[in-house]
């Protein structure tokens, strides 16, 4: 089932103090609330597979997770977490292209083709968005996903917030001309639907 | 054609990005990935993501040091030369020259006046000696191919880069820049050089004559090499230039010159030609004649732009060589069909 992602509060300081310590509830208590967030970023980022967003979850919160000690108190936990997702993203796209370079990309890794509904506006918006550069397009996630301001996202792709509202102005406009489509029908405009993907 | 979406529409669409469940398995696979030892690296070495900039660094490094490498191998001096015999029978250090032999460094072929030899200037050309000569085989550098003509002719043929060849003779050191020329020394020493094709160096000292195709040159032992000119420059106007080269012409002797060289109105291969004659001596006469072989000089060829009279006069050394370059668009396009062939040639040793 799908939810809305809305911005929440940090973590307790308590949760935090545990995760540092290693304390397998307090890291459960950051993958219960962080977990969604990651795996829908991942799976729109690498367009939909599966298989290698679970992956990129997964090594998220195990670095998340080993550098906790070196985690600084004052700084926002979802920041510093992003910043880990942006670069596994970014890493996973880069061993692709290299795959994809030296001719052995397994069957098994190249993007599926989603069943999507033509008309869905959510779907639209979804190809939209993966049809992003990757630039963009983790920009655009981030901004979405946890309603992170620009910078904090500056943060977490280790660019200037000017760079940030540059990318996101690019994306908005490019979005804009690939989503017309649905000015006519005035599908999902006014709210929308919120489909789940799994 | 539908227009744009509005801007908050978008926003609005994409604040309701559907949030896709990770699943429930992943935890465990994080308590399991926790528990094992870290890995000292998260990638292995060769899997690491290599900047572009460097590959790029790599790539270019290659193909330079590669080049390189195959120009200094192709052009890399032999110590001994093939040599064959054409007419007679020359000899090497006394033994007569059969087909296949060698000269060594520090050898001497000697040819009679019924022989005649030629030489294989390892891969870059060929050097035929005629007959009364007497060639030796210097040690030159890695590149450099050294040649003593004592006495007799040498008939040179080179495609190569410039400076690769050079020829030392009793009164100069004649030194290719691509072409083919032929050089005599005769019994006094006396160095005569004709090219008919590019340019050679004649250099004595600190003096210098640069010969294009078409011209002649003469050096005496021990004077500096002589302005070029062409082969049928008469015979009193060649005396004349003598004197002018000499620093005991007069303004009589420059009329005498000019009337010997072509005029403005010729062909514009002939007038270049002589330009190359005033623009020697324009360097060598007293500043009393200067002013006159530059207007001379100027009427065979217009200075080209950034060239000017007072800097010609000055003999500022840029607005010279401007004014030679200008002279001899000919030359200069052979130099460009030389890195022509040179590419071929590496092309096609590096596929062979």
């Amino acid at each position: 089932m799908g939810t809305v992602p809305v911005a929440e509060p940090e973590l307790d300081a308590d949760i935090l103090e545990g995760c540092r310590r290693g304390d397998p509830s307090a890291q459960r208590a950051v993958f219960e609330r962080y977990r969604d967030r990651v795996f829908s970023i991942a799976l729109h980022f690498l367009k939909g597979e599966h298989a290698a967003a679970q992956d990129v979850t997964q090594e998220v919160f195990v670095k998340v997770f080993r550098a906790a000690p070196s985690f600084r108190q004052d700084a926002r936990l979802s920041t510093w977490l992003y910043r880990i997702v942006t670069n596994a993203c970014l890493d996973e796209l880069r061993r692709r292209k290299r795959l994809l370079l030296f001719g052995n990309l397994p069957p098994a890794i190249h993007p599926t083709a989603p069943a999507a509904e033509p008309q869905d506006p959510d779907t639209d918006v979804t190809q939209a968005v993966r049809r992003l550069s990757p630039r963009l397009r983790i920009a655009v996630l981030l901004r979405y996903y946890d309603d992170l301001s620009y910078d904090e996202i500056a943060q977490a792709l280790g660019v200037t917030a000017g760079t940030v509202a540059s990318r996101l102005s690019r994306a908005h406009a490019i979005l804009a001309r690939n989503l017309a489509h649905l000015r006519s029908t005035g599908s999902g405009l006014q709210g929308g639907s919120h489909a789940a993907e799994s | 054609m539908p227009q744009s979406l509005d801007p908050k529409d978008v926003e609005r669409l994409l604040r309701c990005l559907p949030v896709s469940k990770a699943p429930a398995t992943l935890w465990e696979g994080i308590q399991t990935a926790l528990e094992s030892p870290e890995p000292t690296r998260s990638l292995p070495p060769l899997q690491r993501p290599v900047p572009r900039w460097l590959l790029a660094a790599a790539v270019v490094l290659a193909v330079v040091t590669g080049s390189l490498g195959g120009v200094f191998r192709w052009y890399r001096a032999p110590s001994a030369w093939v040599v064959v015999p054409v007419t007679g029978t020359p000899t090497i250090a006394g033994a007569a020259l059969t087909s296949g032999d060698r000269l060594g460094a520090g050898e001497w072929l000697v040819t009679d006046a019924f022989s005649k030899a030629e030489l294989s200037v390892g891969r870059i050309g060929t050097a035929e000696v005629g007959p009364n000569s007497r060639v030796h085989l210097d040690r030159g550098g890695w590149t450099q191919h050294r040649l003593t003509l004592e006495r007799g002719r040498l008939q040179v043929v080179i495609s190569a880069p410039p400076r690769l060849f050079l020829v030392r003779t009793p009164s100069v050191l004649a030194t290719d820049l691509g072409c083919a020329y032929t050089l005599e020394v005769d019994s006094a020493g006396t160095s005569r050089l004709h090219v008919t094709a590019g340019w050679v160096e004649l250099k004595q000292g600190d003096a210098v004559s640069l010969v294009p195709a078409g011209l002649v040159a003469e050096v005496a032992v021990g004077g500096r090499p002589g302005t070029p000119y062409a082969p049928e420059l008469p015979a009193d106007a060649r005396a004349a230039l003598r004197r002018l080269e000499a620093g005991t012409g007069d303004a009589a002797d420059l009329e005498l010159l000019s009337a010997g060289l072509h005029g403005p109105s010729e062909f514009i291969t002939l007038r270049r030609q002589s330009g190359i004659t005033l623009w020697h001596l324009l360097q060598r006469v007293g500043p009393e004649l200067r002013q006159p072989v530059y207007q001379r000089l100027a009427e065979l060829s217009d200075p080209p732009a950034g060239v000017t009279r007072e800097g010609i006069l000055a003999l500022q050394r840029p607005m010279l060589e401007r004014w030679r370059r200008d002279l001899s668009p000919m030359w200069s396009e052979e130099a460009q069909s030389w890195w022509t062939r040179t590419a071929r040639r590496l092309w096609d040793w590096t596929i062979n």
